[in-house]
């Protein structure tokens, strides 16, 4: 994930897809591109729209243009590679899956508005909000809004934006500007007690804080997803203490109220509140909301067994059909499945019977690009798929497509790998990222070097750049190069580990780490403690100087990195500087994810 | 035959899960600390760390290195604290682990003295004190579990068997790559053997282990004794006595005491 973290971080994934479309590497075993993701459930925070250009399934966002569900579907031209319904290549060298879009947002807002969804009222399409396409809704955009005194509310989920985003100071200080905050969380954050924080008086800040006591994963029930694709369904161990209560049950009885509230209004934006499909009765289980997000025919009232089952008539749901089979009627809940033999018949290591994958428990998606067009596997010792003439059937891992080889298909069904592209084949020259179609190199925003030794651009032209509380450091007042990352013993910004007295014990307190040379010409010494400083803030940190971090020699130059975990803060039991104090909001071209990874810096001692 | 530990310092990533699961299955407190410049905490073993990772930053045959060992008690095969302990309150168990009866200690801390490795440790801020080190997890192994650090490391550079078969299995590593040890399986000779195993990437006094000879060492409590005038020896043993007595009495309480007080949370 540490690539993604630039503001050219997509072109770099970019480069890394490119390498191994030309290696070969797609669809095999030990292929692909696997993200080391920072938490257990990144994906499926993405696979269930928790990014704002999303709907569940990857399905596009509505934008204020899109008044009406066929301008939705067209709109496809203008983000080919989040194409909905494509135009032009089609037939037979792509099954262009994303031309069901339509059964599956239809199915979808069946699932959401129940009943209220008819074919006259584009199953309530205009219910959902839509985006101003010039406004960025992410994270740091959303902090942006809030310096601005855009935003006036703020319901804060197991986040921690005055620790865990870039510019710390500007996050808190934006914090101030909201009227209220609901922050729900396991432990006491830095966000919750922002209102508190060192230098601040309480008094001045008016923003009325609500704290929600949540449970911790171990205190309830539901699914995580890994960057395989596996939902795993995972059990409580213990009840959550006092009156905390697992997210979705706090969700649940928030809807209700809102519900209740809004019953007797009789304005428009009151229908989305009321249509709402939300029959969990008293207390929500995450089982059903896993069986409404496989979701169902409603002529039979059985569950859907596959997304090629879902229909655009308003005559089935599926909260995201992408999770379409990981409940059936027959096996119950596969992610609860906890099969220990690998059924592969070359046995590669599958191990399918082992929760569920989507999609359609697909174990390795574009496996048809590991075949060649008889269906033979290009790796015969460890084939994922193989097309066995004799039955007429794929052996192995379940094929991205049930459809024969090309060389034994049916005209006008000689589907290609990529399935989800119209051209059916994965694109080196792509066109969908902001900056063009190859990735190149561009400095950070904050660079050490003058100009980029390798183009002529220095910078991503494109790059996001806050402009709240956001001053640029320059290479002559801040020389060195900060990063930041992570310590084994503690996670994200440490709300969960500095609170645990094991975990305080084996890392203290907050460090910097640096090179040999750099300590000696700041007369630094090992374990003295040190101000690192950027454009935006400083911080004290224990110096940690070792021999693991050297100097880089760029263009003639010694260029010095100055390491920077980002756990502490100012609430729990191990108090520390936050590391995020010292990066900019500046982000990704085309994700706007922060430039954690590199920015300008100084360090001196205490 | 006894069981054993093989730790192979080039799986360790000095993660240090072992060091939490270690303090979880015992009980045992955190202890305050600070970063003085290194990752590496607490910085010493004491009566409430039992195990500790040691972090090296080694330059060796030209090549830059971070290196882990694992400290902890070796559980010798002939152990000088054993023999050091006047009342037999040390035993080596065929099986492996050297335990302790803190209900025969008398508190001489002979085996702090004895022991080659320093690993006894000695609660020295308890008005009660007694002796503290790894217990092999004895109370786990005798209900088939292996030890907590060997279940909780994540990249297999502990394993756990019988210590012959390690012994088998550590020869077989550095043959498959000799590039990636040196020729030497700490513990297999030294001190007449131990149970835990150690193989490593740099030579073993880079990492600060001790070297000692394949002789057991040896400790003739008895003769040391022996040295002492009998007048002074008779008061010893007289207040020796009592002291066991008012020990054993106030475990007693305090045993009683924990039973009330024990509600199941680790604390």
């Amino acid at each position: 994930m540490g690539a993604t973290q630039h503001t050219y971080g997509t072109q770099n994934i970019r480069a890394y897809g490119i390498l191994q479309l030309l290696l070969g590497n797609m669809g095999v075993a030990g292929g692909g591109i696997n993200a080391l993701r920072g938490t257990s459930n990144v994906q499926g925070s993405t696979d269930m729209c928790l990014l704002a250009h999303i709907l569940p399934g990857y399905l596009n966002v509505p934008v204020e243009s899109d008044t009406d569900i066929e301008a939705y579907l067209k709109r496809s031209d203008k983000h080919p590679d989040s194409t909905i319904t494509p135009q032009g290549l089609v037939g037979d060298i792509s099954s262009n899956w994303w031309g069901n879009a339509r059964k599956y947002i239809i199915s979808l807002l069946k699932a959401w508005y129940g009943e209220a969804a008819t074919k006259d009222n584009e199953f309530c399409f205009n219910y959902l909000p839509k985006v101003d396409p010039k406004i960025n809704y992410t994270h740091i955009g959303m902090i942006e809004a809030m310096g601005e005194g855009k935003i006036k509310g703020l319901w804060n989920w197991g986040q921690n934006p005055a620790s865990g985003g870039p510019n710390s100071n500007g996050a808190r200080q934006a914090l101030g500007n909201l009227d209220w905050l609901v922050v729900a969380d396991i432990w006491m954050n830095e966000t919750a007690e922002f209102w508190k924080r060192p230098g601040v008086n309480p008094s001045d800040i008016k923003t009325e804080v609500f704290i929600l006591p949540a449970a911790c994963s171990y205190e309830k029930e539901g699914s995580i997803s890994n960057s395989g694709r596996w939902a795993q369904w995972r059990y409580k161990a213990v009840e959550p203490p006092g009156e905390a209560l697992p997210d979705l049950e706090i969700m649940h009885l928030v809807m209700l109220k809102l519900k209740e509230l809004y019953q007797a209004d009789s304005t428009p934006k009151a229908r989305p509140i009321i249509d709402l499909n939300w029959n969990y009765g008293e207390h929500i289980t995450a089982d059903a909301v896993a069986r409404e997000i496989n979701g169902c025919d409603l002529t039979s009232g059985k569950l859907v067994a596959s997304f090629t089952a879902l229909k655009d008539d308003g005559t089935t749901t599926s909260g995201n059909w992408l999770y379409c089979n990981q409940y059936s009627e027959e096996e119950g809940n596969k992610c609860a499945r906890r099969g220990t033999v690998d059924s592969h018949p070359k046995q590669i290591g599958l191990y399918s019977g082992w929760s569920w994958c989507w999609p359609l428990n697909r174990r390795i998606i574009y496996n048809r690009a590991s075949v060649d067009l008889d269906g033979v596997a290009w790796d015969s010792e460890q084939p994922v798929i193989y097309y066995n003439a004799a039955t007429k059937k794929w052996e192995g891992d379940i094929p991205d497509g049930g459809w024969p080889p090309i060389n034994q298909a049916e005209i006008g069904a000689k589907y290609l790998p990529f399935i989800m592209k119209p051209e059916g084949v994965a694109r080196l020259w792509g066109y969908g990222l902001v900056e063009g179609p190859l990735p190149e190199v561009y400095e950070p925003w904050e660079s050490p070097l003058d100009k980029n030794l390798m183009s002529g651009t220095n910078n991503d032209p494109c790059a996001f750049i806050g402009k709240y509380m956001n001053e640029r450091g320059t290479s002559n007042q801040y020389p060195y190069v900060g990063t930041t990352y992570r310590c084994t013993e503690h996670w994200q910004t440490g709300i969960m580990t500095r609170n645990l007295p094991w975990l305080v014990e084996l890392m203290p307190n907050m460090y910097v780490e640096m090179d040999e040379e750099l300590a000696a010409e700041k007369n630094i010494k090992n374990g003295d403690n040190v101000v690192v400083s950027s454009a935006r803030g400083e911080i004290s940190a224990v110096a940690v100087v070792t021999r693991r971090f050297q100097p880089l020699r760029v263009g003639g130059k010694a260029i010095h990195h100055i390491g920077v975990i980002w756990h502490f803060g100012y609430s729990g039991m191990a108090k520390g500087d936050s590391g995020n104090i010292l990066t900019p909001t500046v982000g990704d071209a085309n994700t706007t994810i922060p430039e954690y990874k590199t920015f300008l810096c100084n360090v001196r001692r205490a | 035959m006894g069981k054993g530990v093989l730790y192979d310092a080039t799986k360790c990533i000095g993660c240090r899960a072992c060091q939490v699961a270690c303090k979880q299955w015992n009980e045992l407190p955190a202890v305050a600390t600070a970063n003085t410049g290194t990752c590496e905490n607490p910085p010493r073993m004491d009566a409430y760390t039992f195990t500790r990772i040691h972090f090296s930053e080694i330059e060796d045959n030209g090549k830059f290195q971070w290196v882990f060992n694992k400290l902890q008690c070796m559980h010798c095969e002939h152990p000088a604290c054993v023999e050091a302990c006047i009342v037999g309150a040390l035993e080596k168990r065929p099986d492996g682990p050297v335990t302790y009866d803190d209900r025969k200690c008398i508190g001489c801390r002979y085996c702090q003295v004895a022991c080659p490795f320093g690993i006894p440790n000695f609660e020295w801020d308890k008005p009660m004190p007694w002796i503290r080190k790894c217990t092999f997890c004895a109370d786990r192994q005798g209900a088939g579990l292996k030890p907590a650090c060997v279940t909780t490391c994540p990249t297999g550079a502990l394993n756990f068997g019988e210590r012959d078969d390690l012994l088998a299995e550590a020869r077989e590593r550095i043959k498959a790559a000799p590039g990636r040890y040196v020729d030497h399986i700490y513990g297999e000779k030294e001190v007449g053997g131990t149970s835990w195993l150690y193989l490593s990437p740099v030579p073993f006094e880079k990492l600060g282990f001790a070297s000692h000879s394949s002789e057991p060492v040896t400790v003739n409590a008895a003769r040391a004794m022996g040295a002492v005038p009998p007048v002074l020896l008779g008061v010893a043993a007289a207040m020796t006595g009592i002291y066991w007595l008012t020990k054993r009495r106030r475990k007693l309480s305090r045993v009683e005491k924990s039973d009330k007080e024990n509600t199941g949370v680790p604390r």
